[in-house]
């Protein structure tokens, strides 16, 4: 809008992608982190928390509906539920966190070298795009059933799913700033590629990669249980939410505790990690929303 | 229009040769696993494997096999189901339309409840229906949508019972029959992506509605519902029409775990059981074909893309 | 050529000036504010003013005094949050402020017609410049066919000085040069033929000086031939001198100085409009597009306005008594001139402008 009301508007608009943390934390951004933190002090708790096995199998006990002994009640095998869910926990924030950690080096380093090298984009632009032809659960379906089921793969699949569009972000930034002035400024004083590149160009892409990297977290959580729940992701016994789903399935009409507690977890750890992308991105700028770059 | 719409068409054939390329690669990235898969957990003789290798021309190099794979799949040949023993054209024809009528209604049931919401949540901001639509969306898109589907059979199929849980008939069984049993799957598959669309919508309106030209087009006189409708919604479409495309292509990711949940029959389903039992041939048909309707929506999504935006009609 | 009369005082109605029932348009002890996080800004404070029928006022002050929220006040769009708290605006003894949202939009585009500052970005890039041109006539001459419609349309764009009308109608507005959609944009304000007050917001700032000197050329024409009242908005001093009747100066959502555009640019009275007149390119030298760096400073911030008069950081004939004490109020000081400063009569002669002004 060019009709600011005198410089009171107009300043509360940052300029694009400029990091603007000046700003007062976004309320979605905390309820994110306050979701978030009861799961991860879960996950690394864990053995604390419970003293029950996951995996201990106790037939006499089976499909108890919830009560004080087992808060969430048994599955068909008699196993703890609340047991389950807590250990359940560190298989989704291990995979959330490794393929995160993937996604990140991968997609900003192939990022980088396509935005900036004309002949290595042409090799990895292609790929990453040909990448996002499969709609996405698709390509996860085909990278496991190629690479067989376990919790690495599944950290595996998710990386190649979401790597595209980190790069995606990172060679836009790349490009975008390649004919700046204060890179043109860093080169007449000698800085090299990799000087150039990691000091002054890398974090102007760091906002924006960041919020898509915790969409990225979200998105590895939900496909990790689809996978599980379709039984091509973390095998059994490994009590995964997406398997607990799973095994749920012929029970949905006596003991209805199997299968909303793992699906209320997943939906709280994926909503509380959009909460947090939503948040940094409207920290960073609200507009980036629509221009459909994240 | 015309010339950009024949370049855009033309650039469909590349497109389908990556994605069978990518297709084939992927699924033989690891050697060996076709036969493995194949003789399954049985005791088989070393000799007996070899002869099986052979037979389907797997002890040849890669690039070989390649050669010979791609001119067959290019006119859509991908082969025999080591499952089903049929063809796989015919194992994918029999179950495409199940997969079309879930991804194509719950497309219909997505955009006509998400971009009404979003204008009004875009031209209501800040009001009572933009939060509600801004919760309901973050909702629905943390929400796996098989755990949705879940929950949704316990509520109106079992305990309600005013549904039937699972399974499919075809229309030929009666309307009723047909549509009673997609109306939970549908709803299932719809939650998320009307989340999308409705949070692009709204964005995408707000900007829209922040631009000069819509306080030109107040100052003419026009009323506000024409404001809206007229100038603000044909600029925010080029944005939404993309949205929508990804959410198609979301959808038909999606409508693999839906299929799985609801026991329905389609291309979803049977990608699935082909990649547990790991018919490869199957899996790439399968995956392949299903890609292919993506790739049809996205054609059609780029078309109205340049419909709405004559920047990019050459 | 008669100058109006100018009703322009704090306390309306009271001013000698005023003559009942020829001014076309008059606003009074309008206030328009936007909340903020610390409380309501006021943008536009308690400001008067009138424009006479086929009168052209010039309102002069850089980005943020409160031009443009004026001229969209006058229209009823004031952007969101903003709202009008106080005042009249009234259009032929109509108060605009309390007409139902129908009646203004019959008004607007029709009686009332507005033009924007950027032609790149007020036509709407997904619709032909036909249609954005024949939608005006839709809705405020339903009758009309739309062969006659389209007609009009072309009819219109000749007269504005387009060239080859009929293929422009079918075109897209990034097809057209920016010159050409200020055209465009006139032509869409006009193409009722009802306007009896054109606002034009800065329609000359976002177009190189050729296109500029053109279309205030146009402008000038086009009101004599429909004798339609112009509120020329601008930051340029000298398009003022060369079009207006009469100016207004506003700074900080406030009008500072009121006159007829001789004895202004004879003797400027506020220091603000001094400073402007200073920063005026010399005859000769390439106009400025820029905003005014002649005045130190800029214009104060409205959340956070200081004690006093709002321009005392810039002033340079300040005094700590009494500029800083009390706001000054606007003073009549002839016929048809005020002016708001507590010194005004005490400030040193001002000459060295007319030579300047002469020569553009």
């Amino acid at each position: 809008m060019s009709t600011e009301p005198i410089g009171t508007q107009s300043e509360k608009l940052s300029p694009p992608r400029a990091i603007a943390w000046h700003q007062r934390a976004n309320p979605m951004f905390v309820v994110g982190v306050l979701m978030l933190t009861p799961l991860i002090l879960m996950a690394i708790m864990a053995p604390f928390l419970t003293f029950l096995d996951p995996l201990s199998i106790n037939a006499p006990q089976k499909l108890l509906p919830p009560s004080w002994a087992h808060p969430f009640g048994t599955d068909h095998f008699g196993r703890d539920v609340l047991a389950r869910i807590v250990y359940g926990s560190q298989i989704s924030l291990r995979v959330g966190i490794g393929s995160t950690i993937l996604t990140a080096l991968f997609g900003i380093f192939l990022g980088v070298a396509s935005g900036w090298y004309h002949w290595a984009d042409a090799i990895i632009g292609r790929v990453s795009d040909s990448l996002m032809i499969f709609p996405g659960f698709v390509l996860a379906i085909m990278i496991m059933a190629a690479i067989g089921p376990s919790e690495f793969n599944v950290i595996i699949s998710v990386t190649v799913l979401y790597v595209p569009r980190v790069i995606r972000t990172v060679r836009a930034s790349v490009i975008e700033f390649r004919g700046a002035e204060f890179v043109e400024a860093a080169r007449t004083v000698g800085a090299g590629d990799f000087r150039l590149l990691f000091l002054h160009i890398l974090p102007k892409a760091a906002g924006p990669v960041m919020v898509q990297l915790s969409f990225g977290f979200a998105w590895a959580i939900l496909v990790e249980a689809g996978l599980s729940f379709l039984g091509l992701g973390t095998p059994p016994p490994t009590p995964s939410w997406g398997s607990m789903i799973a095994d749920a399935r012929d029970f949905i009409r006596s003991a209805w505790w199997l299968i909303t507690v793992p699906g209320f977890m997943i939906t709280l750890a994926v909503l509380s990690l959009n909460l947090i992308g939503d948040g940094l991105r409207d920290m960073l700028d609200p507009r980036l929303q629509s221009k459909g770059i994240l | 229009m015309f010339e950009y719409a024949l370049r855009r068409i033309i650039s469909f054939i590349p497109t389908i040769f990556i994605t069978l390329t990518l297709i084939f690669f992927i699924t033989r990235m690891v050697p060996g696993s076709p036969i493995s898969s194949l003789v399954g957990h049985q005791a088989v003789s070393a000799e007996q494997i070899d002869a099986i290798t052979r037979d389907l021309g797997l002890d040849r190099p890669i690039l070989v096999q390649y050669l010979e794979w791609l001119p067959h799949v290019l006119i859509g040949d991908f082969g025999n189901s080591l499952f089903y023993k049929q063809p796989i054209i015919e194992v994918v024809a029999e179950r495409f339309p199940v997969t079309l009528y879930l991804t194509v209604f719950s497309m219909i049931v997505t955009i006509s409840i998400g971009m009404p919401l979003g204008i009004y949540a875009a031209i209501r901001r800040g009001g009572a229906v933009d939060y509600a639509s801004n919760a309901f969306s973050s909702i629905g898109m943390a929400m796996p949508s098989f755990w949705l589907g879940f929950l949704l059979i316990i509520v109106f199929a079992v305990s309600l019972g005013w549904l039937p849980a699972s399974g499919y008939r075809s229309p030929d069984f009666g309307i009723w029959n047909w549509l009673s049993r997609l109306i939970l799957p549908v709803i299932a598959q719809s939650l998320a992506q009307i989340g999308l669309v409705v949070r692009m919508t709204r964005a995408s309106m707000i900007e829209v509605m922040g631009q000069e030209y819509i306080t030109m087009a107040r100052a003419k006189g026009l009323s506000e519902t024409r404001v809206v409708l007229k100038h603000a919604l044909k600029n925010a479409m080029t944005q939404i029409t993309t949205v929508i495309g990804l959410t198609f292509a979301l959808g038909l990711g999606g409508s693999v775990i839906i299929e799985n949940v609801f026991a329905l029959p389609g291309l979803g389903q049977l990608i699935t059981i082909a990649a547990i039992r790991r018919d490869y041939s199957m899996l790439e048909g399968g995956i392949f074909y299903l890609t292919l309707v993506a790739l049809v929506v996205n054609l059609i999504v780029d078309l109205a893309y340049a419909y709405f935006n004559p920047r990019i009609r050459y | 050529m008669t100058k109006p009369a100018l009703q322009t005082n704090g306390s309306p109605g009271t001013s000698d000036d005023s003559r009942a029932g020829e001014n076309l348009l008059e606003i009074v002890k309008l206030e328009v504010r936007f909340p903020d996080n610390t409380g309501p800004v006021t943008v536009i404070d308690n400001l008067d003013i009138t424009i006479g029928h086929g009168e052209i006022l010039g309102l002069v002050g850089e980005s943020g005094c409160g031009k443009s929220m004026l001229a969209r006040s006058i229209l009823g769009l004031v952007p969101p949050p903003g709202k009008v708290t106080k005042g009249k605006i009234v259009l032929d003894g109509v108060d605009l402020l309390t007409t139902d949202e129908a009646t203004m939009q019959d008004i607007r585009g029709n009686k009332v017609s507005i033009i924007l500052q950027e032609p790149m970005t007020s036509l709407n890039p997904v619709f032909t410049i036909g249609n954005q041109m024949a939608e005006v006539l839709a809705i405020h001459c339903p009758d009309m066919k739309r062969r006659e419609r389209r007609a009009r349309s072309v009819e219109m764009m000749e007269r504005i000085g387009i060239q080859y009308p009929e293929n422009r109608y079918d075109q897209y507005p990034h097809e057209l040069s920016g010159g050409i959609r200020q055209r465009v944009m006139i032509a869409i304000a006009l193409i009722c033929g009802n306007v009896r007050l054109l606002v034009a917001d800065e329609p000359t700032t976002a177009l190189d000086v050729t296109i500029q000197a053109q279309i205030l050329e146009l402008f000038v024409k086009l009101q004599a031939e429909t004798q339609m009242a112009l509120l020329l908005i601008t930051h340029d001093l000298g398009v003022i001198a060369q079009t207006a009747h009469r100016v207004a100066v506003m700074y900080a959502g406030r009008l500072v100085e009121i006159s007829d555009v001789g004895r202004l640019f004879e003797k400027p009275l506020h220091p603000y409009t001094r400073g402007l007149m200073y920063s005026l390119p010399r005859a000769g030298a390439r106009p400025r597009k820029s905003h005014m760096p002649a005045i130190p400073g800029t214009v104060p911030n409205l959340a956070d306005l200081p004690p006093g008069c709002p321009f005392y950081d810039r002033c340079e004939y300040r005094q700590q008594q009494p500029c800083r004490e009390a706001m000054p109020q606007l003073e009549q000081v002839d016929r048809g001139r005020w002016v708001r400063c507590h010194r005004w009569h005490e400030l040193p002669q001002f000459e060295v402008l007319s030579a300047r002004l002469d020569r553009r």
